[in-house]
């Protein structure tokens, strides 16, 4: 049995790792990155509920499941998304190690020295928590657009913490035209760059325990290129995640895709259509050079995101429409329902909570047999507004994933 | 819609610039996201283009794939280029020399005839130093050697064997590379269709002019274009497919000169309809149940690298996994976006180090899995390859053929009973 996932954000790809760990056959398409390259690295369960900032995502979850029937999360139950937290916190230990609990949210410093609520961080950030008043040193680099120690020091200092900044600048990379997140990164992996960071930053320190960096500290070298920096500079180290491209949600695409085998995931190929006999699916069709290029297989999940990911698309007309297989959408009728008078309105615009209604094995009632529907193509919320962009993704994949290894007759 | 009318999807999420092959390595190309989407809206109309810069992408196409939202950066640059060329601004040696590389079909016609003299000049060193002083080849970039025959001479002189169960017919485009350098490529092609019941069929054809389109001497290469439409059209009204070897003529045919170009008569469009990579073709064969297996054993573990130009098809990786078919035969597929080559481009004095810090990370991974060669379906990047690690490679075709039964030339013949 042939799976074909569409869609490599983190549902996606979530689906696509845990069937090639238990064997199954299964191929990933894909328009192009996405998601995980726009990702702060962090797994958000759940930051915020009607009622303000969430501690413990377990007990809102909870809650919600009893009042939002709706709500993706019903699909898969507090004890599956912990499950998906445990799956990835393993399936990531070698790279980027990630930690935290379902029990309860970790604080950690944005990019602009706020308060960042997350379930799960990677080892890189769990030092960098924003209740932490002990002296803390902030490393900004010279002429780097993405990202102001300043900033990051004076939010903390208003907030009661004791911060002080500083910009270094790399030889070879702070002093180029271009440079972003992933130039640093690329840098930093060669470990000469590494010693001499170490040796622009030690001069600065005096009195801090702890010493915070733009997210940028390595990419395929990471690891080492962080404990270089704790074990020489003698302090915790944690990175804060900037803008986009953004180096750790890269380095979890990276791990998820070499799980699955880069030659098994396919980029560059937008799903135009899908072809079927007796109410399933037989093949999807993609664009290509010169013709649509034909995928056969025996199941097809959709991952492809909701409005914002494309999964979705809103016509002039007020039309809503899944773009694989054309699955009905629920959302508001027309199009003056979409949005709430109000730009910035507390309750958010109720056309981000349309998608893709499914019964318990995330299929759609009406739609083809052998289609799954997983990630944010479901609806039934309004994620980033509650902070739960990364759990509905991971859970619903996660799950969906159980009950293809069950049809395929492989085990995890 | 146009390449550059494809800007406006671009959202500046800056994946692109993450994965440019050319980005990555030198500060001297500041990445698909500026030179393409971004400088593109103050190209056109009059004004002159405001990065030169722009020529230094290579065309590798790495940007279009990795774009979530279907920006035809490679294109956009492409086109950009080739309205650098047409005012001028080139300057004389370099066009000089990019139309001498860019010309595969000529360079053939002259060296093949004479190949050992013509190869016992390329490999000596001080014709190499002028050719760098006077023209800006790199002298160290990777030549290959001109075959002691020409694929089609090969071609309309082997000696025939009467198949009367031959129902289908097909045309091959052999591609310049195929004609002058490697006519073993151009034979395993013809074995391995011959053994799926095809008669196959080389009608005329010249140079895809894919070379000058990366070049930016689209005048050129509309020529050979339309030439080459002229004559295959003729074929596929007839009903015939076309199948090629080289990944980059074959997505020329395909897209590439239509696309930049301009060109959409119902003739090109038909010519493109027809156009197949001898695998994606072999896998649709194998989807319909008409494929015949190829059952002689490899027992070889090799590297396989897919190029850009495969990739940028967008079929996914039918090579491998026609070469997954081959009994006892274990590819390592290597997920290197580019060998850095693209073509002409490693050749230039001037992108020589830039091409091969780029294909680095592919040299390590080839020395890593350490076979007796290396697989790839791009000619160039093949011999860049080969300069990269001292391992010859070889087409996946050459591979299937030996499995069909059929006899393979060097490097293989001597690898494999
Ligand atoms: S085609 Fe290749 S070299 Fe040119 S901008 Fe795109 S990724 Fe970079
Ligand atoms: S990847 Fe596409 S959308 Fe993103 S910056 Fe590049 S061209 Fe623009």
């Amino acid at each position: 049995m042939k799976t074909i996932v569409i869609g490599a954000g983190l549902s996606g790809l979530t689906v696509g790792a845990r069937l090639s760990e238990a064997g199954a056959e299964v191929e990933v398409l894909s328009q192009g990155w996405g998601v995980l390259h726009w990702h702060a690295g962090t797994i958000d369960v759940l930051g915020a509920d009607g009622g303000g900032r969430v501690m413990s995502p377990s007990a809102a979850i909870e809650t919600l499941i009893a009042t939002q029937p709706d709500h993706p999360y019903v699909l898969v139950g507090v004890d599956g998304v912990a499950a998906s937290l445990d799956w990835l916190v393993a399936t990531t230990a070698a790279t980027v190690g990630l930690s935290g609990t379902i029990e309860s949210n970790q604080v950690l410093i944005s990019a602009t020295g706020g308060p960042r609520p997350t379930c799960l961080a990677p080892r890189s950030m769990v030092g960098g928590r924003h209740d932490d008043t002990a002296p803390t040193l902030i490393v900004g680099l010279d002429r780097f657009p993405d990202f102001s120690a300043n900033l990051v020091a004076s939010n903390l200092n208003a907030s009661g913490g004791t911060a002080r900044a500083v910009d270094i600048s790399i030889p070879g990379v702070t002093g180029r035209t271009f440079f972003n997140g992933v130039t640093i990164a690329n840098a930093l992996d060669d470990p000469a760059i590494t010693a001499t960071v170490i040796e622009m930053v030690s001069p600065y320190l005096g009195t801090e325990e702890r010493v915070g960096f733009p997210a940028v500290l390595g990419l395929s070298r990471h690891r080492q290129v962080f404990d270089e920096l704790e074990a020489s500079l003698g302090r915790r180290v944690f990175e804060i995640p900037i803008l986009p491209p953004s180096v750790p949600g890269m380095r979890i695409h990276r791990t998820l895709v070499e799980l699955i085998g880069h030659h098994r995931v396919h980029e560059g190929m937008e799903v135009i259509g899908i072809e079927s006999g007796d109410g399933r699916v037989t093949s999807v069709l993609t664009e290509a050079a010169a013709r649509p290029n034909r995928t056969p297989g025996d199941r097809f999940v959709i991952a492809t995101g909701g409005i914002l990911g494309g999964g979705i698309v809103a016509g002039y007309d007020g039309s809503l429409r899944e773009v694989v297989a054309g699955l009905d959408v629920s959302g508001p009728p027309g199009r003056s329902e979409w949005f709430r008078t109000r730009f910035a309105d507390g309750k958010g615009h109720p056309v981000y909570r349309s998608g893709v209604g499914v019964d318990g094995r995330f299929s759609a009632p009406e739609g083809p047999d052998n289609v799954t529907v997983v990630g944010h193509t479901l609806g039934g919320t309004d994620a980033i507004r509650e902070k739960s962009v990364d759990g509905i993704a991971l859970a619903t994949g996660y799950k969906a994933a159980d009950l293809l290894m069950g049809d395929a007759g492989v085990h995890p | 819609m146009t390449p550059e009318e494809t800007l406006d999807r671009c959202i500046k999420c800056n994946i692109c610039i993450t994965e440019c092959p050319v980005a990555n390595v030198t500060e001297l190309f500041p990445g698909p996201k500026y030179e393409g989407p971004q400088a593109a809206r103050f190209r056109g109309g009059n004004q002159e283009s405001p990065d030169h810069s722009v020529d230094y992408c290579s065309g590798c196409r790495v940007c279009n794939m990795v774009c979530p939202t279907g920006v035809k950066i490679a294109e956009i640059n492409a086109r950009a280029r080739a309205v650098m060329v047409k005012d001028g601004e080139m300057g004389f040696r370099n066009r000089l020399r990019n139309n001498i590389l860019a010309r595969p079909e000529l360079l053939g016609r002259l060296g093949q005839p004479v190949a050992p003299l013509a190869n016992a000049v390329l490999s000596f060193g001080p014709a190499r130093w002028v050719g760098e002083k006077l023209l800006g080849v790199h002298r160290a970039a990777a030549v290959p050697t001109f075959s002691t025959h020409s694929f089609k001479r090969w071609f309309e002189n082997r000696p025939r064997t009467p198949h009367p169960d031959r129902q289908r017919r097909v045309v091959y485009f052999a591609g310049c590379a195929t004609e002058t350098y490697e006519a073993r490529v151009g034979g395993a092609a013809v074995a391995v269709m011959e053994a799926n019941g095809f008669e196959v069929v080389l009608p005329k054809q010249n140079c895809c002019g894919l070379p000058l389109l990366s070049n930016g001497e689209f005048k050129a290469a509309e020529k050979y274009h339309r030439s080459n439409v002229g004559s295959l059209v003729e074929w596929v009204r007839r009903g015939f497919d076309i199948v090629g070897t080289s990944t980059s003529c074959t997505l020329t045919l395909k897209e590439e000169a239509p696309e930049l170009l301009g060109l959409h008569d119902d003739d090109v469009q038909a010519v493109a309809a027809a156009t197949y990579d001898i695998d994606e073709y072999l896998r649709i064969l194998h989807q319909s149940g008409d494929l015949t297996a190829p059952t002689r054993p490899i027992p070889l573990r090799l590297a396989y690298h897919p190029p850009c130009q495969y990739r940028g098809h967008r079929i996914g990786l039918p090579a491998a996994e026609m070469l997954e078919m081959v009994p006892e035969l274990e590819i390592e597929i290597s997920d290197l976006a580019c060998c850095g080559i693209a073509g002409t481009y490693g050749y230039k004095t001037e992108k020589y180090e830039i091409a091969m810090k780029v294909g680095k990370p592919l040299f390590e991974f080839v020395d890593e899995v350490g076979g007796p060669v290396a697989v790839c379906d791009s000619e160039t990047c093949r011999w860049q390859i080969t300069a990269g690690t001292g391992t010859e490679a070889v087409h996946p075709v050459e591979l299937l053929a030996y499995s069909y039964g059929a006899a393979v030339d060097e490097p293989l013949a001597s690898l494999l009973p």
